[in-house]
């Protein structure tokens, strides 16, 4: 009764007709009694989506695949593809959760898998944590057939790269104007932005200080 | 002979066999579109009642009416309304919540007039259906401010019905609100502004912003009025100062002015969206989320 089901939206999926397949899937998955079924149908559907370029949509989808339960095969492909689709979304401190739920649930065979290593080394590197991305290439050298000293030439040179943060320009901009700006790599637009508040500033002090004066007494 | 009586029986059988399973075949697929309205996946939802518009002729109404509703649920309302007046059924409760919600979507979108000759031509014998048609009713008179309107409907507007209770009593509220809504005269504020800077902002609602033009002209006129004294009136000093204040008291009196009726416009604003959520909640209370 299920493999009827299948077929359409399979065929639909081979014919490249992904919007439609999603569709066929997710009444595949709510017709489905077997939880591999409803995995395998939700699995599919995800597949749509990536073709589709919506990646946050496919991994809402493997995730609710994943919910499922009932830790078997399925569940080690809705993992990976949870992994890539969030990679995918740009979105590289998920990756990493990810990768980590992955190790603690399947931990030999994510460990074995290329793929998801490399995953992890990028995420890694987006996120700017060279002292674990470097710990993790010494472990898996092999992979890429370098040396352990190659690697530390590499990360020497990395970790001078002087990383702006943005909320720490937003800040400064807050309390001297134009000087967030210099900060982010901006120097002559910070330093005419600065001028300009420099000269509002003067304007509306000497005002004040007019009503200071009248009511002190303006030295003559 | 049996046997064209038997025929016969066997025929009405099977047809009746069939018109059934086609009513339960279609009832599966309005699961599923449910389904899919709840796990919001309201584009899958329309890309399927497409696909099986075809098979289901008979339900093409009940296929119209939940393309409307994937579409509202998207909040797309401009696209919805084409939906809902499709509907054409003999199913009362569809063409209801139909046009139930075509009237809402209408004046969501401030077709005010249509909103109100699609619900006064709306007839029904079910008192919670005519019961509702008053409250959206009553809505809408005050949508449009015809206070007269809403009075002659709010008296046949019961207190039986829990779904609208909440409504009919915020509606009510509303009204009296309207009703005492003091008319400012735009000029008055020019002239009030034109005495004391900011005055007329104050007297057009908006305290905040008269404070703070009040302040801006003290500083402004004290500048003006010291350069006036100690430089003198052909000093370079004075005539800067003096033309900026100028600028400043002009401009204060214009957009006093303005301010009236601004002010005004962001009250209605608010009051609409207000009465557009209380008219919301019986209809998703009382048609359900898709059926």
């Amino acid at each position: 009764m299920g493999l009827a089901n299948k077929q359409p939206a399979d065929s639909l999926f081979a014919i490249g007709n992904y919007e439609a397949a999603a569709v066929a899937y997710e009444k595949d998955y709510f017709l489905s009694t077997e939880t591999i079924d409803k995995k395998r149908a939700l699995l599919f559907k995800s597949f749509c989506y990536k073709a589709l370029g919506e990646y946050d949509h496919a991994y809402e989808i493997v995730k609710r695949g994943i919910n499922i339960g009932e830790k078997d095969s399925t569940e080690l492909l809705l993992r990976y593809e949870a992994i890539v689709n969030s990679y995918l979304a740009q979105k590289p401190s998920i990756v990493v959760s990810e990768i980590k739920l992955c190790q603690f649930y399947f931990p030999n065979q994510s460990s074995n898998n290329n793929a998801i290593t490399i995953l992890n080394l990028l995420a890694l590197n987006d996120l700017a944590k060279w002292d674990e991305s470097k710990q993790l290439l010494q472990t898996k050298r092999n992979i890429f057939g370098v040396d352990s000293v190659r690697i530390e030439e590499l990360y020497a040179s990395s970790s001078k790269v002087k990383l702006k943060n943005p909320q720490k320009a937003y800040n400064i901009s807050l309390l001297l104007p134009g000087v967030g700006q210099m900060y982010a790599g901006h120097f002559l637009k910070g330093l005419f932005s600065s001028t300009v508040q420099a000269a509002l500033i003067t304007l509306v002090l000497q005002a004040y200080m007019m009503v200071i004066f009248f009511l002190v007494g303006y030295p003559a | 002979m049996k046997y064209p009586v038997a025929i016969i029986f066997f025929v009405i059988l099977i047809l009746a066999r069939i018109s059934v399973n086609g009513q339960t075949k279609f009832s599966q697929e309005t699961n599923f579109v449910n389904h899919l309205f709840e796990i919001k996946e309201f584009d899958e939802a329309s890309i399927y009642l497409n696909s099986i518009s075809k098979k289901y002729i008979h339900q093409n109404d009940s296929i119209q009416y939940l393309l409307g509703r994937s579409q509202y649920l998207k909040k797309e309302i401009d696209l919805a309304i084409p939906y809902f007046e499709k509907v054409n059924t003999e199913n009362h409760d569809l063409w209801v919540a139909s046009q139930m919600f075509s009237s809402f979507c209408n004046n969501y979108k401030k077709n005010y007039s249509n909103a109100v000759s699609t619900l006064e031509n709306l007839n029904t014998n079910n008192e919670l259906y005519g019961q509702l048609r008053f409250t959206q009713l009553a809505g809408s008179y005050l949508l449009t401010r015809q206070i007269s309107k809403y009075d002659s409907i709010a008296p046949l507007l019961s207190q039986d019905y829990l779904s609208l209770q909440r409504t009919n009593q915020r509606l009510e509220s509303y009204s009296q609100n309207l009703k005492n809504l003091k008319i400012k005269s735009p000029a008055l504020a020019g002239i009030f502004s034109a005495i004391v800077p900011g005055s007329g902002k104050i007297y057009a609602g908006k305290t905040g912003e008269g404070l703070s033009t009040l302040f801006l002209h003290t500083l402004l006129g004290f500048m003006a009025k010291e350069a006036l004294q100690k430089d003198g009136a052909q000093s370079p000093r004075f005539l800067i100062y003096g033309s900026i204040f100028s600028l400043f008291y002009v401009a204060n009196i214009w957009s006093s002015t303005l301010s009236v009726k601004i002010y005004r416009n962001e009250y209605y604003e608010s009051v609409h969206e207000s009465i557009m959520v209380d008219l919301h909640i019986p209809l998703r209370t009382i048609f359900g989320s898709g059926k």
